[in-house]
Parts: C-alpha cells; sequence; structure tokens
C-alpha cells in the first residue's frame, strides 16, 4: 500500500521500497527520490561473500515494501519500517539524509515520535511497542507494552505524558509513558478492530475509527463523549453519484485531522468514499458532523491532510493516483473541492506530474489489502461435534456413569 | 456436594487440559465495565432486592476449572454456582463462573468470579446454570484478590508466551487490582514458579509478600487443597510453589 505523509516543508510519497518528497523553500518546489538501501544484499555479502546467492537476492528484494512511516512533528526527522523488519530513520535539512538503520523484532504496524523528538515508538504485528533512541542506533529498543492482538496504530498524547494504542480486537490502551506498564485508562465502545487513531492537542481529545464503522471521539480517561456511524448518508451530499444505496456502515480503514478548520477525514475499507466531518467543541460540547463526501475512482490507499488545507487522496489508478481536493469553507459547512488540473497553484501542478510516474506506485498496486487479516475467523474449539454428541446423549438413553475420572485442569 | 453429584460425568463431559489462548474465540461480552450487569448473575445486588448496586466483584479465579476454590471458600456444602459466564481475559475468552458466597463465613459479603479458557467446562456447568457471556468486565482498581492457581506450564519454549504471567499482561492485572490488593499465585511446577516470580518481581506495580506473613494468612492454606490440580498433586505428595505479591503505587 502506499501511502501519503505531509510535514512542515512539504509531502512524502511512499511506494515499495521508495519515497519521493516534495517540499518547497523561496518559492522554489524540489522533489527527492529515495531508494531505502537494499539491507539483504549488504548483510549477505559481509556475511557470506562469494556464496552464490544472487536468485534468493533478487526475490527478496523486489518483495520488500515499507509497511509504516511517520513524520516528526518539527518535519525533521522522518521513520520509515519494512518488510524485513528495518527501522530507519532520516533527518531532513534542505533534502533528506538517512541517520541510521537498526533491526526490530517483528514486523511493524505503525511509527509515532514523541513529541520532544527523542525517541520514536513503533507498534507491531504480534501487538507490542518499543521505543528506539533516534540519534542512537545501538539503542535495540525499550518494550513499552503489550496487547493480546495486533496493535494497529500508536500515537502519543499530552506532550508525551501518554502513548495511546489501539489493536485489532477492539481495545484502545491509554498507558503512561514511559513507564507504559501503568495503564491509565482503556477506551471501550468499539465492537470491531481499531484502525486508526488521532490525537488531538488543541482540544485534548483522541479520535478512533473502527471495523465497526464508527468514528468515536474520547478523552483520555476512557470516556467516549461522542459517536459517528459511517454510514451511506442522504444523496444531496453526493453530486455525481448514482442512487444513494442502502448499506451497512463503512469499516473505518484511516482517519486524519485537519487542525485549522478543526476536520476530520476518513477513508473505508471496500469503498471509494471519503468522508469529512466538522468537530465542534462549545462549551465542552463535543460534536462531529459529516460536512462532505467525496467519491474516488478506487478504494484509497491513503488520505493525508497538509499545512495548505488540501486533502490528499492516494488511489490505485494510473494516471490519477494522488488527487488534491481544496478544503474550502462555505457557510457553516466545509466543501472538498477537486483542484482543477490545469491549476495555477504550481504545488499542485508538482503533485500531480508525479502521477506520471506510474512505475513508481505500482509497487504498491498487488500487494493484499490488510482487511482480511483484521476481519476475524471464529473457530468453534470442536463445539460443533461436541454439541452433536452431546444432543445424541440427551435425548437418546441414559449414559451409565463411568467411573471417576481424573479431570486435568488448567 | 448435593450440587455436584448431579452433574455429567466427568469423563464424558471431559475437556482438554488446554485451550490456545491466541486463536480468536467466538464468545460474546459485554462492550466495557459499564454495560455489564452484575445484578443478572448476583441478585443480591439487585437494588430490586434491596441490595447495593455499587457493589462489585472483588474476587477473581483465573482459569478456575470447575470452581473448586470458590467453593472452598464457600465451605463446600455451600456450594451453588449461581450462573456462568464467559470471560475474554483480553483475546483469551476465558469462561467466567460466578459463585454466591454469601454463606462464606470466611468471605461474608463479597463477590467472586472465577475466570475459565475452555468453552466445553463452561458448557458442562452451563447446564445447570444459566449461562452468561462476557468480557470486558472489570473496572479499573476493581479487585482486591486475584488467583492464579496452578496454571498451564506451557513447558516449551516456544509456548511461554502463552502463559498466563508475562511482562506485558501483568499490566493488564495491575489495572484491575487496587493498589494494596493482593495476587496469589500456586503451582507445582518450578520452572514457572521461577517463571512468575521473576516476572512479578521485575514488575513496578507489585512487591513480593514475604513467606513468613502469610502465615497469618487465611487463604493460603486453602489454596493448597482447593482445586483439582492442587489435590492431585497433594495425593502424589508433590511439591507446591507459593509466590503471593501486593499491588502497589506506581514508584515512577
Amino acid at each position: 500500500m502506499a501511502t501519503l505523509k505531509s510535514f512542515t516543508c512539504g509531502i512524502i510519497c511512499i511506494s515499495g521500497c521508495n519515497f519521493i518528497s516534495q517540499t518547497e523553500r523561496n518559492e522554489e518546489i524540489n522533489q527527492q527520490k529515495i531508494t531505502l538501501e537494499d539491507v539483504k544484499e549488504k548483510d549477505q555479502d559481509s556475511k557470506d561473500s562469494g556464496s552464490d546467492n544472487n536468485a534468493d537476492k533478487s526475490v527478496t528484494s523486489t518483495k520488500n515494501h515499507i509497511l509504516a512511516s511517520c513524520c516528526s512533528d518539527s518535519g525533521k526527522y522522518l521513520a520509515l519500517s519494512d518488510d524485513i523488519k528495518q527501522l530507519y530513520l532520516y533527518k531532513f535539512d534542505a533534502e533528506w539524509k538517512i541517520i541510521n538503520r537498526r533491526p526490530v523484532p517483528r514486523r511493524c504496524t505503525s511509527l509515532t515520535f514523541t513529541s520532544d523528538e527523542k525517541y520514536v515508538l513503533l507498534s507491531d504485528k504480534t501487538g507490542d511497542a518499543y521505543r528506539f533512541c533516534i540519534d542512537d542506533e545501538t539503542h535495540a529498543g525499550e518494550l513499552l507494552l503489550g496487547h493480546l492482538s495486533m496493535v494497529l496504530d500508536i500515537v502519543v498524547a499530552r506532550n508525551d505524558e501518554f502513548v495511546v494504542t489501539c489493536d485489532r480486537d477492539e481495545k484502545i490502551r491509554v498507558s503512561c509513558y514511559p513507564n507504559s506498564y501503568n495503564v491509565h485508562s482503556y477506551c471501550l465502545k468499539h465492537t470491531e478492530y481499531v484502525a486508526s487513531i488521532i490525537y488531538i492537542k488543541d482540544h485534548d481529545l483522541l479520535v478512533s475509527g473502527g471495523g465497526d464503522g464508527k468514528v468515536i471521539i474520547w478523552n483520555l480517561n476512557g470516556e467516549a463523549l461522542c459517536e459517528v456511524e459511517c454510514k451511506t448518508v442522504e444523496e444531496s451530499f453526493l453530486t455525481d453519484s448514482p442512487m444513494a444505496e442502502e448499506s451497512d456502515s463503512y469499516p473505518v480503514k484511516k482517519c486524519v485531522y485537519n487542525n485549522k478548520l478543526n476536520l476530520i477525514c476518513v477513508c473505508f475499507y471496500n469503498s471509494t468514499r471519503v468522508h469529512v466531518y466538522k468537530l465542534n467543541v462549545t462549551d465542552g460540547v463535543i460534536g462531529c458532523d459529516l460536512c462532505d463526501v467525496i467519491l474516488v475512482n478506487k478504494e484509497p490507499w491513503d488520505i493525508c491532510c497538509d499545512s495548505c488545507q488540501n486533502l490528499n487522496v492516494l488511489q490505485p489508478v494510473e494516471g490519477e493516483t494522488i488527487v488534491v481536493y481544496n478544503l474550502v469553507c462555505q457557510n457553516d459547512t466545509v466543501k472538498a473541492v477537486k483542484a482543477k488540473s490545469e491549476t495555477s497553484d504550481p504545488w499542485v501542478t508538482a503533485l500531480e506530474n508525479l502521477n506520471k510516474d506510474w512505475m513508481f506506485f505500482q509497487a504498491s498496486e498487488d500487494l493484499p489489502s490488510m482487511y482480511q487479516g483484521l476481519t476475524k475467523q471464529k473457530i468453534d474449539q470442536n463445539m460443533k461435534d461436541y454439541m452433536e454428541k452431546k444432543q445424541i446423549r440427551l435425548s437418546g438413553q441414559k449414559i451409565p456413569q463411568p467411573p471417576p475420572k481424573k479431570v486435568k485442569q488448567r | 456436594m448435593g450440587e455436584a453429584s448431579c452433574f455429567y460425568s466427568l469423563t464424558e463431559e471431559e475437556q482438554r487440559a488446554h485451550s490456545n489462548p491466541m486463536s480468536d474465540h467466538s464468545v460474546e461480552y459485554p462492550l466495557n465495565p459499564e454495560s455489564m450487569d452484575w445484578s443478572d448473575i448476583y441478585p443480591q445486588v439487585s437494588s430490586k432486592n434491596g441490595g447495593d448496586e455499587n457493589k462489585l466483584v472483588e474476587f477473581a479465579d483465573i482459569g478456575c476449572g470447575y470452581g473448586k476454590l470458590n467453593a472452598q471458600f464457600d465451605k463446600m456444602k455451600s456450594f451453588k454456582p449461581k450462573r456462568l459466564m464467559t470471560k475474554a481475559c483480553k483475546t483469551c475468552s476465558v469462561e467466567l463462573f460466578c459463585f454466591s458466597v454469601d454463606l462464606s463465613p470466611m468471605f461474608h459479603d463479597t463477590l467472586m468470579v472465577g475466570m475459565e479458557i475452555r468453552v466445553k467446562v463452561s458448557d458442562y456447568v452451563k447446564d445447570r446454570i444459566q449461562a452468561l457471556r462476557t468480557q470486558n468486565t472489570e473496572k479499573k482498581g476493581q479487585l482486591k484478590n486475584m488467583f492464579f492457581l496452578f496454571p498451564d506450564p506451557h513447558f516449551k519454549r516456544t509456548k511461554h508466551k502463552w502463559r498466563i504471567i508475562s511482562q506485558t499482561l501483568l499490566a493488564e492485572y495491575a489495572y484491575v487490582i487496587a493498589v494494596g490488593g493482593i495476587v496469589y499465585t500456586i503451582t507445582d511446577v518450578k520452572d514457572l514458579h521461577d517463571w512468575m516470580v521473576s516476572h512479578f518481581d521485575e514488575f513496578p506495580l507489585f512487591e513480593r509478600i514475604p513467606d513468613t506473613e502469610l502465615e497469618s494468612d487465611q487463604v493460603v492454606e486453602k489454596l493448597y487443597i482447593s482445586t483439582e490440580e492442587g489435590q492431585k498433586v497433594t495425593r502424589n505428595k508433590g511439591d507446591k510453589f507459593l509466590a503471593v505479591y501486593r499491588r502497589i503505587v506506581d514508584p515512577y
């Protein structure tokens, strides 16, 4: 899955083992393309130089791709983690330069920086979260906390006082930081996996999106303050759509936040729509209202709000991969207006130029969706067999009492 | 044990000794502690019956099996499992047996639950008592006592992550136990005992209660004889290793 990340100086687009950064400095737009160093090849060369591993190498290097990424608040650092369990840290100073690389214990699901920009926090597929010192590449990582199922997203809250993690069950855990063995609260209201979590600094709130099609707004004590069901809405929102069909709510894939307009933008699995909600906080009363619905061509890979009030949608469509929407205030509401292709905005033009590089995006085209792994396959522990036997026993003749037998417990 | 004798034979209902805690279990549980209706299990906490609705369950036996510990507290003769529930202890689904202990001379008026992961064990009891299935049942700092009695040792190194005591799980237990609350662990497996002790010792929110202090603890003697597994070990004249910890304030 290709992803988009916004940072103070620009935007980063990630696909496969590559990323492209577009930055603006003194009204000049720069693009930089970086490929992850080929770790496997390097390590193997040093380990067993001479042995013929070419076939094996080429397979692994084409398969590898970036699993998670994050920019620090200041825009100074970028963290990436890939399928061969490496963590890469880059520093921005007019352009991105790698500062270090180190192995991580498991495949990464999400990354975030602490507000003090001393550590990068990493969550993994087995449900653990670690922290790694940014500058010290010998720092192997400290285990912060563990969930019993895959952690899907990790953020820090209230100026590094808390770390918030959400998992494939339905739990959001607010833990103290860095003493994360101390659980501050659980946010329990979702009924499916929690895919995405955001901390809103201005209001000291959490926003979560789950597989149950709900966006829920919480305080850090685990109290749900507002709940929105992401469902098909009246036709009026959809200017160029067919009839609004009856449907269940959409399983949330990702939530992003625009802090200038207080907007929560949400994209979904198995849906081409992007919902735009306005967060209203008046006198401690929290409201969350749907402002607009965008329909794109395919289920988006990713969405991202940037600092110039654009909503960028990344979709697996050749030639129209990055689609830019301007978020425009209209009276009391906000509309997402698609940026014109022949725009005078050089920033948007440069971004749309990336759409010509389909080779770059193609690396992400055939990667399987996370969605299958998120939905639960319930097992019945041979209960069916057992129940049938029991049914026979109940309906049939009395079964003689066998002699007492030791029963193993636990 | 008038009640127990009308159970189906244990052979017929025999359940595997193990259940994979990592798989997705098909159990239902409440969304959060607030939506857990305890009065359904404990009629005495219902205001309709003149009880105190704010009364909370304070004892939990993790992996209770057939619930002998709770029965022990209940002096065997008043062994009356009121209801059965299923709890997924975080992801692990755990059967939750609830016993009325209002007659118990030891813990008069204390509400207790037992939790069991093996669904067939639960069904065994379910035939006599109305079933209720649940998870996310406890509030922060709700429990006063928690018991891990003869837990599955999971001997293989690769299965150590399945053990009920682990570095990251202790954080979840610490969350539901009140400061000052006590965790009892007992096992006949020395290796598992050392494992549990090392994890509890390392964990900043628990401190070990020295064995000398335990002599006056009326709960401890019951632990040795309380469970099926414990009784078996006694019959075999095996060793039993006890370790008891107190939940303390975060020193951080």
